[in-house]
């Protein structure tokens, strides 16, 4: 059994809200507890362009919630991993984390650096998994996207940058077959609203090189433009509601419907 | 460890070739063997016709950048050993920055890089005292021009109005040089600062360190501050006005107040988006201190 607070990202609070709910039906299944706790926005890699001591301060404060309950972070989100870990790293610098700190005291809180910050990727036990397999993703070929947050900046990132394979390992332990794509490329999400054009440029550039079933993400963002803005007519699938069916959820408890693409393959 | 290893090497003579192609080219690794020796080895015993570049030979001229594997490097500062490793392979592939760009094999015609370069008109505009202190500007001082970054940037590559991450860098050196009086903030708004989708290729690519990713954030920080109005500002400013107001981001709000009604029109999957009851239930989730953590928020504001 595994405990972690859980930060779910504003964005899979709301507009992506069945990726929230498939992640605590399949953590339920998996040993996994997750605890919630009073977060805030981590800005998302936004809001460090507006003020960055204010992007410091929001993070630090959820990191602090955390170690108040004595608990590691995990996300389902690479943006807010990404933001999450580089406010980490800017916050070891003494100055920074005193400052930080001096306003933190005031709400009655207090970091002192020691939480982790995971994706949930990386926090699955694949054994239990193996023998938590209901169906299994037998003869289907499954394009596993990592995209660009949860990976970089290298440094920071728990798999590979240049050549990742845990996504991989989780796809071959649901008995599918994964593909070679460019995996790691970015799917142009966070200018969307600002210029479209090149993020949908930049999403069918990814789709275009997929011989797959379906393409499998770990962020809600990127869900959105490989479900929303591809002009193809390839599933996009969650990981939690990939590995939701396989532990033998319905489509319906997984908000498959949410989907804009139908996933139709039965799974056996 | 691996003695033999196999390097497929991009081949294009336009002048002769009908298309380009790739060809084998089978060496035995030697002990720090770098990419500009394996390429030189090619050449010298191997393939005399073999073309790349090659200038300093230790990472500062900045001449001899090729994508390996689909990532942009210097050969002479990359060992294949570490390659190899990564790629768990014995086998890697080797192409040139821009296939659009090719005179010949890896050599490219860097012009369109230059001409980016230009535009954010690289020069000082000052009278002001040569003593100043250029702190600030030390970073962004050691770029060497070897359009890594810029090569493995996705959206430079889709939109070519998109100066991309080196023409940023040495913009940031500019603006932030306390000796130049020149008004360039406006500039770089108009030259792509808030089209950079936040990929963070160009800072792993770097091999100063550079960090042009957050050398772009400086300058949009800066050009909030200035007020200089655009979408991308407005979007980046909803996210600390809902943290003061929520705790949590407002997504309806983040949308109108970035693109207004336009919105819709650019969304164009917005009627299917809702019919799936994605936008139902997108209100911001109230933290419970939410008073108390705006007098901090405030505080550290107006400090």
């Amino acid at each position: 059994m595994s405990k972690f607070a859980f930060y779910p990202g504003c964005y899979s609070e709301g507009f992506a809200k069945e990726n929230e709910v498939s992640t605590r039906l399949i953590c339920s299944k998996l040993d996994i507890e997750l605890v919630d706790l009073d977060f805030s926005c981590c800005g998302a890699g936004n809001l460090n362009e507006v003020n960055p001591s204010v992007n410091l301060l929001t993070n630090a404060r959820n990191f602090a919630l955390a170690e108040k309950q004595g608990l590691d972070i995990v996300t389902i989100c690479s943006t807010c991993l990404n933001v999450m870990r580089k406010a980490q790293r800017e916050l070891q610098d003494k100055s920074k984390f005193e400052h930080i700190n001096s306003q933190l005291q005031k709400i009655g809180l207090h970091y002192s650096g020691k939480v982790k910050i995971v994706h949930l990727l990386w926090a699955l036990d694949l054994k239990k998994i193996k023998s938590s397999l209901v169906k299994e993703l037998k003869g289907i070929k499954v394009a596993a996207y990592y995209g660009c947050h949860a990976l970089r900046p290298k440094e920071e990132g728990a798999d590979d940058p240049y050549n990742p394979t845990t996504f991989e390992k989780l796809i071959k332990t649901l008995k599918g077959t994964p593909v070679d794509f460019p995996k790691t490329k970015c799917c142009g999400f966070h200018t969307a609203l600002t210029y479209p054009k090149t993020s949908i440029a930049m999403t069918q550039e990814i789709i275009n090189e997929i011989d797959a079933d379906l393409i499998c993400v770990i962020c809600p963002f990127c869900h959105t433009m490989m479900d929303a803005y591809q002009k193809t007519n390839l599933p996009a699938l969650h990981l939690s509601q990939l590995i939701g069916l396989c532990l033998g959820f319905s489509k319906k408890e997984l908000m498959i419907d949410r989907n804009l693409i139908d996933f139709k393959r039965k799974l056996d | 460890m691996v003695k033999e290893f196999v390097l497929e090497i991009f081949r294009y003579d336009p002048e002769v070739d009908r298309q380009p192609s790739y060809r084998e080219y089978f060496l035995e690794l030697t002990k720090g063997m770098t990419f500009a020796q394996a390429l030189t080895e090619i050449k010298q015993k191997q393939d005399r016709t073999l073309t790349f570049r090659k200038g300093c030979g230790s990472g500062i001229c900045g001449t001899c950048a090729v994508k390996i594997n689909g990532n942009s490097f210097l050969l002479c500062k990359t060992k294949v050993k570490e390659l190899l490793t990564t790629y768990k392979t014995i086998r890697l592939k080797i192409d040139p920055l821009n296939k659009r760009a090719v005179i010949k094999d890896l050599v490219i015609d860097e012009d369109y890089f230059w001409k980016d370069i230009k535009k954010i008109s690289p020069w000082i505009r000052s009278n002001n005292d040569i003593s100043a202190d250029l702190s600030k500007i030390e970073k962004s001082s050691d770029c060497i021009f070897c359009m890594c970054c810029t090569a493995d940037c996705q959206v430079n590559q889709h939109d070519i109005s998109f100066v991309g991450p080196a023409a940023f860098v040495k913009l940031h050196k500019f603006v932030f040089d306390p000796r130049d009086s020149s008004k360039r903030i406006k500039k770089a708004v108009d030259q792509g600062l808030w089209k950079c989708a936040h990929m963070y290729n160009c800072m792993d690519q770097c091999p100063m360190n550079i960090d042009p990713a957050e050398k772009i954030s400086d300058l949009r920080e800066l050009s909030i501050k200035k007020r200089v109005s655009h979408p991308g500002q407005k979007h980046a400013k909803e996210f600390l006005d809902s943290l003061k107001q929520y705790g949590n981001l407002d997504e309806k709000r983040l949308v109108r107040k970035t693109v207004g009604l336009k919105g819709i029109k650019l969304l164009g999957k917005s009627l299917k988006m809702a019919l799936k009851g994605k936008f139902k239930d997108i209100n911001p989730r109230q933290i419970k201190d939410k008073g108390e953590f705006r007098k901090i928020i405030q505080e550290v504001e107006n400090e």
